[in-house]
């Protein structure tokens, strides 16, 4: 066999399993072993499976959930499957403060433990960004709503300190 | 007792806006410019000697 | 390559970058919600689009060498190689650093993320064989297989956000960004594509001069055979 030969062969075996290993993660069910988070719904299903072990939720703030109490640092709210009424959600106990896009409606990855009494105890709270990036909206140029965030702040500072 | 910044950090849970960080930006541009003027130097140290265009 | 090209190339992408640096630094607005901090996009994001263009070419010139051997398709492979590892490894940090504000961490072993380490890694490997093996032929062969092989990293990267959950978003379009915002990345994201050319440009002239002194060698080293009888390389020892 020639050298070009060889290497054309070569190639042809190495392309044929580079295909085969793409094809194997792209269409095997690589996704359903190794799920970076669970759904709220999903980690119910699994009952008494998801508790105590060290595990991902993943969803979104159930608007109005937000509970939190700045003096002991304690937040707690709930993470949903979903923005509408009546999704399932699981409520999160948190000791950490949030990173500071945490909001209602905003994706969160939790991480932490699940028990019985119904509480998800989060050690680690990760917040998602949709691929969207805007300016501020109209009439909400940039310096102003700045302005009104240092005001909203140095406000709420205000009544912490009496 | 609490200091001022961590009653501003409380005081903005759940505003979802991220405010200040140009920390955050001026360390991801000051890393990426390094980066590229220390692979150019790297270039230049390994520039080919013998080469008929070592001149330059 | 033209030497006005050449440092025509490293001018046009000082100056790209520039523009697009401060375009994205005092011209575009803030984002309505992570403010400032996506002033990173035009560093980070144009970063890993060159490192992945980089590891592309080299899995072309890899592909390339095999069925066509010349020295031209392996410094090819060498330089992109070099280059795309560079830009990546700085893409993911700059990635670390953006993700510490928006998402709460540093790193997290989501699917992207995992992937994208999992591609420098590789990389890494194949630069650490092309050191590792001294026969200039033999080297072009083994690393062209590695690089074959390590370039399904590429596609896996790039939809492991579409195919898994994941922390970091799905891929952003013109859609999904304002004009004002678009504007800087495409500048910087130019800029970042003529400075991978011109560090590939200079590369790749090392990598050949490399090669050439190596093939040059058999003179000295009786034991060598020259690259066309190759198939039947016995090594004297």
């Amino acid at each position: 066999m020639t050298p070009v030969a060889r290497n054309r062969i070569i190639a042809l075996g190495a392309l044929l399993v580079a295909g085969a290993g793409l094809a194997f993660v792209a269409f095997g069910d690589i996704g359903e072993n190794l799920v970076y988070y669970w759904s709220p719904s999903e980690m119910l299903r699994q009952g008494d499976k998801a508790y105590t072990a060290t595990i991902r939720l993943g969803g979104v703030v159930q608007p109005g959930s937000i509970q939190w109490n700045a003096e002991h640092t304690t937040l707690h709210f709930r993470v949903a499957d979903g923005v509408q009424e009546g999704a399932a959600s699981v409520l999160v106990r948190s000791t950490e403060t949030p990173p500071q896009m945490f909001r209602d409606k905003i994706g969160v990855v939790v991480e932490g433990t699940y028990d019985k009494s119904g509480v998800f105890s989060s050690n680690r709270l990760m917040v998602n960004h949709s691929n969207e990036y805007r300016a501020p909206k109209e009439g909400e140029d940039p310096n102003k709503w700045r302005e009104t965030l240092s005001d909203a702040t140095t406000a709420s500072t205000g009544t912490g300190a009496k | 007792m609490m200091t001022l910044s961590t009653l501003m950090l409380l005081a903005q849970v759940g505003s979802g806006r991220i405010q200040g960080g140009w920390g955050y930006v001026w360390a991801c541009y000051a890393i990426t410019i390094a980066t590229l003027a220390l692979y150019a130097l790297s270039l230049w140290v390994r520039r080919p000697r013998a080469s008929p265009d070592a001149k330059e | 390559m033209n030497k006005f090209i050449k440092w025509g190339l490293l001018v046009l992408a000082l100056g790209l970058l520039g523009a697009g640096w401060w375009l994205g630094l005092a011209w575009a607005p803030p984002d309505r919600e992570m403010g400032d901090v996506q002033r990173i996009m035009y560093v980070h994001v144009p970063l890993q689009w060159m490192a992945m263009l980089a590891m592309f070419i080299n899995f072309v010139a890899a592909v390339a060498y095999l069925f066509k051997a010349s020295w031209k398709l392996d410094s090819a492979a060498e330089a992109s190689a070099e280059i795309g590892l560079v830009l990546g490894t700085a893409g993911m940090i700059t990635g670390a650093i953006w993700g510490r504000p928006t998402w709460g961490v540093y790193w997290s072993w989501d699917p992207r993320l995992t992937s994208e380490a999992i591609m420098l890694v590789t990389y890494t490997g194949y630069l650490v064989l092309r050191r590792f093996v001294e026969d200039p032929e033999k080297r072009a062969t083994w690393s062209a297989v590695v690089a074959i092989i390590g370039a399904i990293n590429l596609p896996i990267v790039w939809f492991s956000v579409r195919w898994w959950r994941s922390l970091h978003q799905v891929q952003s379009s013109p859609r999904t960004v304002d004009p004002e915002m678009v504007l800087p990345l495409r500048v910087s994201a130019f800029g970042m594509l003529f400075i991978t050319l011109f560090f590939m440009a200079v590369r790749y002239r090392q990598a050949l001069a490399e090669r050439q002194a190596e093939v040059a060698l058999p003179d000295a080293l009786p034991g060598d055979v020259p690259m066309s009888a190759s198939h039947n390389p016995s090594k004297v020892a």
